[in-house]
């Protein structure tokens, strides 16, 4: 779950416009970096699917944890099997809402940091 | 004496070399892999939105040749992905290709037939296909 966590944190969205009040993608990319004496462990997702509703503010994102490109074949493989286990849950869904998301007023291309409240539901599907 | 540390260093060395190979494990090499699973762009976006669990345990992580209609291509320096038709209005069946193949970009334009092989990762209202090489063309 730790992990989940950081990937939102190290999130991108390149949202482009769709008819009523939703913005949708597919194009998101989810990151995540971390340093460790021996090899930093960096991973990129370019399958990303998210949607905000830009009246209530709530959002929700799904990925593939197939995904996750390594540089290095083995990490990749560890991440796969041992950590995530992609094969019994290949994709992670997060549900929330942007909090402060009446003070966002502004039109223009602005790129915003939200915290997001995800106490709703945050899971990863059993599939 | 001397013998059991010569080959203690052996050993040492031999393990050193196994271990370096296995962290420098290539990625796979999709172009030269086999195929596991022949199909059209169709079936596999009904198989995926009729019964994804299913469709899961059948087609992920597996090397898949899949043929379509391309509807459209989209490069961008980093990545290049193409989208193959489908009766589906929302979805359809998208292809990310390796750096490779990027110089084949020249050749490729809507509409025309193509069989792209590669990973399949999952199914986002598109079935996602990575690491992708176009077979039918040189």
């Amino acid at each position: 779950m730790k992990i989940l966590s950081t990937f939102f944190l190290c999130l991108f969205l390149v949202s482009s416009a769709n008819a009523q009040e939703r913005f949708l993608t597919k194009k998101g990319m989810i990151s995540f970096f971390s340093e460790t004496p021996i090899e930093n462990i960096e991973a990129q997702n370019n399958q990303v699917l998210s949607i905000v509703d830009a009246t209530s503010g709530k959002m929700a994102i799904a990925i593939l944890m197939k995904s996750f490109m390594f540089k290095k074949a083995l990490m990749q493989e560890h991440f796969n099997e041992n950590y995530v286990e992609s094969d019994k849950y290949p994709k992670a869904t997060f549900k929330g809402d942007i909090i402060d998301f009446e003070s966002i007023t502004t039109s223009e291309t602005t790129s915003y940091k939200r915290k997001f409240d995800n106490s709703r539901k945050n899971k990863r599907n059993y599939y | 004496m001397k013998k059991i540390s010569i080959y203690i260093l052996i050993i040492g060395l031999l393990g050193i070399f196994i271990g370096y190979k296995m962290y420098n494990k290539p990625h796979i090499n999709v172009a030269k892999k086999s195929v596991d699973v022949n199909i059209t762009a169709n079936t596999l976006l009904a198989d995926f939105s009729s019964d994804e669990i299913k469709a899961n345990s059948k087609y992920l992580d597996k090397i898949i040749a899949v043929k379509g209609r391309i509807a459209n291509v989209e490069f961008n320096g980093e990545k290049a992905a193409i989208s193959l038709q489908t009766e589906d209005d929302f979805g359809s069946v998208v292809c990310y290709l390796v750096k490779d193949e990027f110089k084949k970009s020249a050749e490729i334009k809507e509409g025309q037939e193509v069989i792209l092989k590669g990973i399949c990762t999952g199914f986002l209202m598109d079935v996602i296909l990575v690491k992708c090489v176009i077979m039918n063309l040189k």
